[in-house]
């Protein structure tokens, strides 16, 4: 897409809820650190949240869950998105669950809309049962 | 309207939600335990989806070309971006 979207806040967290009347959103326990168990144990389930802005069109949204030496993709996402206009957003929110970590340390979350990378965010992952 | 009669929101601000990630829009891709098993389930047009992004790292990248070269089909050249 031309000009590439624009990604006012990207964040991993525990909870968001979207109130779509009034247009506003909380975002609960928005972590930079995540305890949860390593493989082969299944990981904690949590979400990712974005602001998205885009040119009117439609593009491809995909989103990839990478330990932060890249060595592998431990998750991947697409879906088509469609901007209706400059300035309205589209609120995108990612369940993340039954996916494992293969390893403890930094992990990075990538947001590309066709071959643009639009968002980038790390988080360490530390493991434990439950945080 | 707001309490002071303004307009809570800009004119024309009509957000969108896309609400994925659960059993109606699952990932087209997890990583299983084993790098080869990870790709099986993948269709062959997202592995190749896949390997046109330069960033998904060497054993990934290894695994995904090994499943298209099981299942018959060239890997493309070289990723985009």
């Amino acid at each position: 897409m031309i000009p590439a979207p624009i990604v006012a806040g990207l964040h991993v967290c525990h909870g968001v809820d979207i109130d779509m009347q009034r247009h506003e959103i909380t975002l609960t326990r928005a972590f930079h650190e995540l305890t949860s168990p390593i493989h082969p144990k299944y990981a904690k389930p949590f979400r990712v949240f974005a602001e998205i802005y885009g040119p009117i069109g439609r593009g491809v949204l995909t989103v990839m869950l990478m330990p932060l030496n890249q060595e592998r993709v431990v998750y991947a996402f697409k879906h088509t998105i469609e901007f209706k206009d400059r300035f309205s957003p589209i609120y995108f929110r990612l369940d993340l669950r039954d996916f494992r970590f293969p390893r403890i340390g930094e992990y990075e979350i990538m947001l590309w809309v066709d071959w643009d990378i639009v968002a980038q965010r790390r988080f360490v992952v530390r493991e434990g049962v439950l945080s | 309207m707001n309490a002071n009669g303004q307009p809570s929101t800009p004119h024309g601000f009509e957000p969108t939600l896309l609400d994925v990630g659960g059993p109606d829009s699952p990932p087209f891709f997890v990583w299983l335990g084993s790098d080869e098993e990870s790709f099986r389930p993948v269709s062959t047009e997202d592995i190749l989806f896949l390997l046109s992004f330069n960033v998904i790292g060497p054993t990934s990248r290894a695994a995904a070309i090994a499943e298209l070269e099981r299942r018959g089909v060239s890997p493309p050249e070289s990723p985009r971006a």
